[in-house]
């Protein structure tokens, strides 16, 4: 074991040592002061000491932030490979699609085969007509124009100006 | 310095950072001042502690710690019932005067009966002792049950519901059972402290800051375009596939400040001169519109809020957040407030729901649809002018906004009045009854609000029976040079060869055409009339030196070279002409 995680286990094990023994001292008091019996001190105590274990790990190894994904986001495997590479940065999508929120961390995955391409962060989702898809956001979805869009878009359907769709901007996360 | 002072000073501190921190920071202005209040009040009552510990303070210091301590309390409960309800309280104001009235009472009582902050929170028999505890715990259960009451209800306010919660219990901790507990181990000193009131005061900064309202000035509309409508104070939901009727309902409350709560930073050109909020992504989205736009209201009872992209708060939040997030403003409206709502890019299911507010809910037409049946109606064809007259503009013809209307009208007045020529003096009456009614009828489209029932285009009546108005085009004459000006007097036709040199000199020089002619005109001293085909080598010299003294004054070298072009034309013409004497 090197220092450094030597160091970091001495502090980890410390504090939780520490609140077991603050732990120990509330219960003891309290079951003096209240005269708790040893049922009602159980499962009194036993409550505390499990929400106070999980909050401590929670804070200690950070995982009430990290990056626990929240959905997905479904991309063509042509799309897959720019997002790959960084150079698309937003994904239009039918507007009944359940999208992250806004902040959270999503699976990018390859639509047909749901494999998993890599991690984004999500930055903002917006509503807009079909046709009012704007050239810079056909550019960030990696189409060539806002006519490239509208093709691809309406695929075998017949356009639909006035459809909603949903454009979900994103950052792809640095591996882990 | 003991450690108890030492524990006292820091809370005392702390409480005071909290209160420059929301006094800096929260934008709320009724339930910043309430947490405001709780938090300088918890720490006068522990500055008194440590005064008391240190014994640099009397008697008259207790009495003080003990007021505090008790609107303290006052404060939290009130702070939590304004955050929750909002600024418009109506029905629970004689709840909150009665908690602020109950809690002066009780403190002067105290003061008076000699009551210390020591004996809070134990067990007495003293009726006037157990009143104030009792007090002080109903305080914090209301404070407690709203904020649980809050979090199982409301959507928009999960989250900060939570903290108020979480606040409270810490205050509860601290307070009645540590209180009662302090004795047993004999820390009598802390007793009349609450040593949680820094943690429970940053939770409840912590709700407050996150549902912060964006800032604004509560500017008026001077710079903004003016839409001549009577919209009522009240709320409504526009039903529309762009937000074009619900920023023109924005633009026609003229005289009071206004507000547009957008989603882009430069939505659109239609809000120049008006005041923008842009909503932050993520999920307290809903929550940030509610707030800013109820304390808008709250600050501008006559004011006006637009929500200019309720779609983005779906999007966000979520569709009932959004819908409860509108509720709630539409709930608290003062009776001379506007709140419009546009529910552009909502889907059916969608409008449906947020339809459920009790609100007007108005039907948007189409306004290029409206516009394309005016122009259907008077001049038989429409797409295209529209088109044409959209990209004149600078625009799509979806993105012809209401304040376009003027504009248009202008435009295909203009238009239609400059596509005479000569050769139509004999319906110059006809286009002029068609530019009129075309302008009554856009003018009539201007003036109605979507909330009033729309105006028909007047039928349409056979105004140029030469042309069929299928093959008309219109578009300005300055972009296209082979048509005439408008010629507005009535002057009778000129003989055939004074007609056919106006018309060459026209036809070839375009609008400028015309100034030219009248000084060949005024270098020959004769009239159209009176010219005479052995006129026209002196007509062509005149023309000449007419042409060059123009194009001399032409800077640009693209026009310049445009001009000398048709001037080519105009000689060729004029040549023809000559051979035709000859």
């Amino acid at each position: 074991m090197d220092r450094e995680a030597f160091r970091d286990a001495a502090l980890r094990y410390g504090l939780l040592f520490l609140i077991s023994v603050i732990l120990v001292a509330g219960f003891w008091f309290h079951a003096e002061f209240y005269a708790l019996g040893l049922y009602p001190l159980l499962l009194f105590g036993g409550f505390v000491t499990f929400f106070v274990i999980v909050a401590v790990r929670a804070l200690t190894t950070g995982s009430y932030r990290r990056l626990r994904t929240r959905g997905s986001l479904p991309f063509s495997r042509d799309a897959g490979e720019r997002v790959l590479s960084g150079t698309q940065t937003l994904v239009a999508l039918p507007v009944s699609t359940p999208a992250p929120p806004a902040g959270a961390v999503a699976n990018a995955v390859v639509a047909s085969t749901g494999q998993v391409l890599t991690r984004v962060r999500v930055r903002d989702l917006r509503r807009r007509l079909a046709s009012d898809v704007r050239n810079e956001e056909a550019a960030a979805a990696g189409y060539e124009s806002v006519e490239d869009f509208r093709r691809a878009w309406a695929g075998n359907r017949r356009w639909n100006p006035d459809e909603v769709v949903l454009l979900v901007s994103f950052r792809r996360e640095a591996a882990q | 310095m003991s450690t108890y002072e030492a524990v006292l000073s820091l809370v005392v501190a702390a409480n005071v950072a909290l209160l420059g921190l929301v006094a800096l920071r929260a934008n709320r202005r009724v339930p910043r001042t309430a947490l405001i209040a709780a938090l300088a009040f918890f720490a006068t009552t522990h500055a008194m502690a440590v005064g008391r510990t240190t014994g640099a303070i009397g008697p008259s210091g207790d009495a003080l710690a003990f007021a505090s301590l008790l609107i303290a309390h006052a404060s939290v409960a009130i702070f939590v019932v304004l955050f929750l309800h909002g600024e418009p309280l109506r029905r629970r104001t004689p709840f909150l005067v009665a908690i602020g009235l109950a809690g002066f009472g009780l403190a002067g009582l105290g003061i008076a009966q000699g009551w210390h902050t020591q004996d809070v929170f134990q067990p007495v028999t003293d009726p006037g002792r157990l009143a104030v505890n009792a007090y002080l715990v109903a305080c914090l259960a209301v404070a407690l049950a709203e904020s649980l009451a809050a979090w199982r209800r409301s959507v928009v306010l999960r989250r900060e519901s939570f903290l108020l919660m979480a606040g409270t219990i810490a205050l509860i901790v601290a307070g009645p059972i540590y209180g009662f507990e302090l004795v047993a181990i004999n820390l009598t000193e802390f007793l009349g402290t609450n040593l949680a009131s820094p943690l429970a005061g940053a939770l409840f900064a912590g709700a407050l800051l996150r549902m912060n309202p964006l800032r604004f000035r509560g500017r008026g509309l001077e710079g903004a375009p003016a839409v001549p409508w009577k919209i009522p104070p009240g709320v409504y939901l526009v039903e529309e596939a762009r937000p074009k009727f619900a920023r023109a309902m924005l633009l026609a409350a003229r005289h009071a400040p206004a507000l547009a709560v957008v989603s882009e930073a430069n939505p659109t050109p239609e809000l120049a001169g008006v005041e923008k909020v842009r909503l932050p992504p993520g999920e307290r989205c809903a929550a940030v519109l509610a707030s800013t736009a109820s304390e808008f209201l709250f600050r501008y009872p006559t004011g006006s809020v637009l929500v200019d992209d309720l779609s983005y708060v779906v999007a966000h939040s979520g569709l009932d957040a959004a819908r409860e997030a509108v509720a709630r403003v539409a709930e608290g409206l003062p009776a001379r407030g506007r709140l419009v709502v546009s529910m552009a890019n909502l889907t059916e299911d969608e409008r449906e729901s947020v339809a459920r507010i009790r609100a007007t809910r108005v039907q948007a037409p189409g306004l290029e649809a409206e516009v394309a049946a005016v122009l259907e109606a008077h001049l038989g064809a429409s797409a295209g002018q529209l088109q044409r007259a959209a990209t004149a503009q600078g625009k799509r013809a979806e993105d012809l906004g209401v304040t376009d209307l003027p504009w248009l009208r202008d435009y295909f007045v203009s238009s239609l009045r400059m596509l005479q020529t000569p050769a139509d003096e004999a319906v110059h009456a006809g286009w002029g009854r068609v530019a009129e009614a075309l302008a009554a009828d856009l003018d009539r489209l201007w003036r109605t609000a979507p909330t009033e029932p729309r105006p028909r285009p007047a039928a349409a009546k056979p105004v140029m029976p030469e042309k069929p108005l299928e093959e008309i085009v219109i578009v300005h004459a300055t972009d296209v040079p082979d048509l005439t000006p408008p010629k507005t007097d009535r002057r009778p036709p000129p003989a055939p060869l004074g007609a056919a040199l106006r018309e060459a000199f026209l036809g070839s020089l375009g609008p400028a055409g015309d100034s030219v002619f009248r000084r060949v005109l005024t270098g020959l001293r004769k009239e159209p009339e009176a010219v005479r085909w052995e006129d026209l080598p002196k007509v062509a010299r005149l023309a000449e030196e007419a042409v060059a003294d123009l194009g001399s004054a032409i800077d640009v070298d693209e026009a310049r070279r445009d001009f000398f072009e048709r001037a080519r034309r105009l000689r060729l013409k004029l040549d023809g002409l000559a051979r035709e004497a000859r």
